[in-house]
């Protein structure tokens, strides 16, 4: 038989949310310290597959630099960002002897990673010993958020071996406004 | 206790990475070697794979320059963050015991600490960060000192955990987490006020991360229970009330005030909380615990006929939804895994969290309450990080099948300019030249010996010449004076006109000389650019590297369908074990909301007040 009385007090189901919500925390890109019996051998061998891809990884790029770019007609071309106050980049066309090459649109995430220091390999193709021309032209936002477009352009002279080349946004804090400058590597 | 990942502290932000490698490189003017920097294009990106193979084929190819050494130690750094806590520490523990220049022994021990604190191996760690004298990058050492309280609360070291904890100041981020954990800590000793004094310490600080704010929202959670431990009431609902309602935790803190209510017995003020909870989908505890608690209220408000409207819908609920979880389990037990979740493999590698991984399927409701368990997201990170490694391969197989196909090309022409002439071609074009070559030497050389003009005669003017001396010649022989005169005048016209001609036509000799040498020694570096790429693809052709590789990336590719299999299931063992309680946990509530349904038509036998 069912009790008719009122019911008791509710039991303290609110313990239940207190010990969940009282469990230590861990930053976002922390790993949770391990305890001795968990079972780690998924884990060691996922290490194991990981380096092992890694080192084929390495092996194969190795593979294509030398067979698709080799030495003698490598031109790379790659573009790194300085400050970047005065000149929020959107896009860069990359030209070489009249023939667009490389159109790219940046990512947010991309720009935050070049304002950080990073180095894009833009380019990364072939070419003949002698002149070359190369234009860039970037476009984005310069001081004061308005659209911005500047094209740099360099004849560069292919000689044996690999060629590199870097396009650097640098803030000029002299004129307020971005210079573009070509490094040759 | 066990340390949990939550939705509310979803990673969306680059804090972390940003505080790992800090100090990396600040600028792209550091950056001297181009590769270096591709590297750190990647590593900023979250990319952690591409950042590694640049590293490693720079290191293989010796093109990181000054960064040479500091390559090294970025690899540990990254390793540790693609998860190879292995490969991380062999690399630290290298760069210890062989001491390099330009390479900063603090973080290499900083990483250490790390390793050694994720393993759980606590002495290890703590011996570790004792080694650190002068980390230089202020985000590392805040984070040393997290790792020493850390180790400090496992040890149950309250004073130490204290100690390194002061030494964090409040603009990083790491002191919330360490006041968080230090409230736990003291929440787990029924140290209650303790607690909510740390679990506060988000109180009058401008959080700048939405990171930051949930973990305030989980805090004041947090401190609301403990305050309720601690029968402080009022105190609970002041915390409470610090939850933003769009938080992940607001469910809980609404449940914690309702229970705060019935605790002074404040049951109207209950009820407004529980029904807010009670409209959102029962797909959570809290939602589901709000089904059964407001007609608790209205029982204890003495409105049993509400009650038993309630109760009768809270069972209709709980039914409905034990219905789905068993749906649920079903499907977990037979589907494929990989399909059923959907994980975005594209993208970085790092891992994030809540509802950025939430597939959308109908079991996106339940996947949400299972992802909130530490366990859970290891599973799916694990089972992720080999499907992008799949994805990798498959790409690198594609890769090597246009290597194959390049290398099949290049042998084609190679093949044409050896067995068709195409080398001998060049070379009796390169000798043609020379003899040019000589030639023009010559010439140039007998005219300015002779001084003579003459040598630079076109060949209009050479007949000239050749008529004016046969026309000598005959002359003197038929003893004609005035025709000799007169040819003597002509030579003299000649002689005149070649001398004044001499300059431009030396000029125009050594300029054609000039041209001739260019072209030889285009036609000489072309030819030994040829032998030389003959002789090396006769040394070392592509085709055994590309068939070793693409025998190495099969193998690879088996082993990581073998582990990709092994991991679906262990999460499918979590997901399912997971579901299951949440199944026990249904039966629970609705055997609770039929017994108390059963109940009050017993006493509405009696007379049920409306």
């Amino acid at each position: 038989m069912y009790p008719t009385t009122r019911p008791p007090k509710y039991p303290a189901a609110w313990l239940l949310c207190l010990a969940l919500c009282l469990a230590p925390v861990l930053q976002a890109d922390e790993v949770e310290p391990q305890s001795p019996a968990q079972d780690a051998s998924l884990n060691e061998q996922i290490q194991t597959i990981k380096q092992q891809t890694l080192e084929l990884n390495r092996d194969l790029f190795i593979l294509e630099e030398e067979l698709l770019y080799p030495s003698d007609t490598q031109l790379s071309v790659f573009l790194s960002l300085d400050v970047g106050e005065f000149f929020k980049l959107d896009a860069v066309k990359l030209t070489l002897d009249g023939k667009v090459v490389t159109n790219y649109l940046y990512t947010d995430r991309q720009l935050s990673a070049l304002r950080r220091g990073g180095v894009q390999r833009l380019y990364l193709g072939n070419v003949k010993s002698g002149e070359h021309e190369i234009v860039a032209v970037f476009t984005g936002f310069g001081p004061k958020g308005r659209d911005y477009r500047r094209g740099t352009e360099l004849v560069i002279d292919k000689t044996t071996g690999p060629k590199h080349l870097e396009l650097k946004i640098v803030d000029s804090t002299d004129t307020r406004q971005p210079d573009f400058v070509v490094k040759e590597w | 206790m066990a340390g949990i990942f939550t939705p509310a502290l979803a990673a969306r932000s680059l804090l972390a990475l940003s505080l790992l490698f800090a100090g990396v490189a600040s600028a792209a003017e550091s950056v001297q070697a181009l590769r270096y920097g591709v590297s750190l294009y990647y590593l900023y990106q979250g990319d952690y794979f591409e950042s590694l193979t640049e590293l490693m084929v720079g290191q293989e190819l010796a093109q990181l320059g000054p960064h040479q050494d500091n390559a090294e130690l970025l690899r540990g750094g990254v390793s540790l963050s693609y998860g190879m806590d292995r490969e991380a520490e062999q690399i630290f523990q290298a760069l210890l015991s062989e001491p390099r220049e330009g390479v900063d022994r603090d973080r290499a021990w900083f990483y250490l600490a790390k390793v050694a604190w994720q393993r759980g191996e606590l002495d290890r760690a703590s011996a570790a960060l004792a080694q650190l004298r002068q980390l230089q990058q202020p985000a590392l050492v805040h984070e040393a000192n997290y790792l020493r309280a850390s180790i400090a609360l496992r040890r149950g070291d309250m004073q130490a955990a204290n100690a390194a904890a002061q030494a964090i100041p409040l603009d990083s981020p790491w002191y919330f987490y360490t006041a968080y954990n230090m409230g736990a800590t003291a929440a787990a000793d029924q140290q209650w006020q303790s607690a909510s004094d740390y679990f506060r310490s988000f109180a009058d600080e401008d959080l700048y991360s939405e990171e930051l704010k949930s973990l305030r929202d989980r805090a004041y959670t947090a401190s609301g229970y403990a305050q309720m431990a601690a029968a402080d009431y009022a105190g609970a609902q002041a915390d409470f009330t610090q939850v933003r309602l769009t938080s992940p935790m607001s469910d809980r803190a609404l449940l914690g005030y309702g229970w705060a209510s019935i605790e002074t017995e404040d049951y109207l003020a209950a009820l407004s909380p529980w029904q807010v909870l009670s409209e959102k989908p029962p797909v959570s505890q809290s939602v589901r615990e709000s089904l059964l608690a407001i007609p608790y209220a209205y029982e204890q408000l003495g409105r049993d006929g509400l009650a038993l409207h309630n109760y009768q819908d809270a069972a209709a609920a709980l039914e409905a939804e034990l219905d789905a979880v068993r749906a649920a389990i079903e499907l977990f037990q037979a589907s494929d895994l990989q399909s059923l979740l959907q994980l975005e493999v594209e993208g970085s590698d790092e891992w994030l969290f809540g509802d950025d991984i939430l597939p959308l399927s109908d079991q996106a409701p339940y996947l949400r309450h299972l992802i909130a368990s530490h366990e859970f997201q290891s599973a799916m990170k694990e089972m992720r990080d080999l499907q992008r490694i799949d994805l990798h391969l498959s790409r690198s197989a594609q890769r090597l099948q246009v290597l194959g196909e390049a290398d099949d090309e290049q042998q084609l022409r190679w093949r044409s300019v050896i067995e068709e002439g195409g080398r001998d071609a060049l070379e009796q074009r390169y000798q043609q030249l020379l003899v040019q070559l000589d030639a023009v030497e010559q010439k140039i050389a007998s005219a300015e010996k002779q001084d003579d003009g003459r040598a630079f005669a076109d060949a209009e003017r050479r007949q000239q010449w050749q008529r004016v001396e046969r026309a000598q010649q005959l002359s003197a022989a038929l003893d004609k004076p005035q025709q000799q005169e007169m040819l003597r005048l002509y030579r003299g016209l000649l002689i005149w006109d070649d001398s004044e001609n001499y300059t431009e036509k030396r000029w125009q000799a050594q300029r054609e000389l000039a041209q001739l040498q260019g072209l030889a020694e285009q036609s000489q570096q072309g030819l030994a650019a040829l032998d030389q790429t003959i002789g090396r693809r006769r040394e070392s052709g592509f085709a055994p590297r590309i068939a070793v590789m693409g025998t190495r990336i099969d193998a690879q590719l088996a082993t990581v369908d073998v582990a990709l299999a092994e991991s679906e299931q262990g999460l499918r063992q979590v997901a399912v074990a997971e579901l299951e309680a949440q199944a026990q946990q249904l039966s629970r509530s609705l055997g609770q909301s039929r017994l108390a349904i059963a109940r009050l038509y017993d006493r509405g036998s009696v007379g049920v007040s409306p």
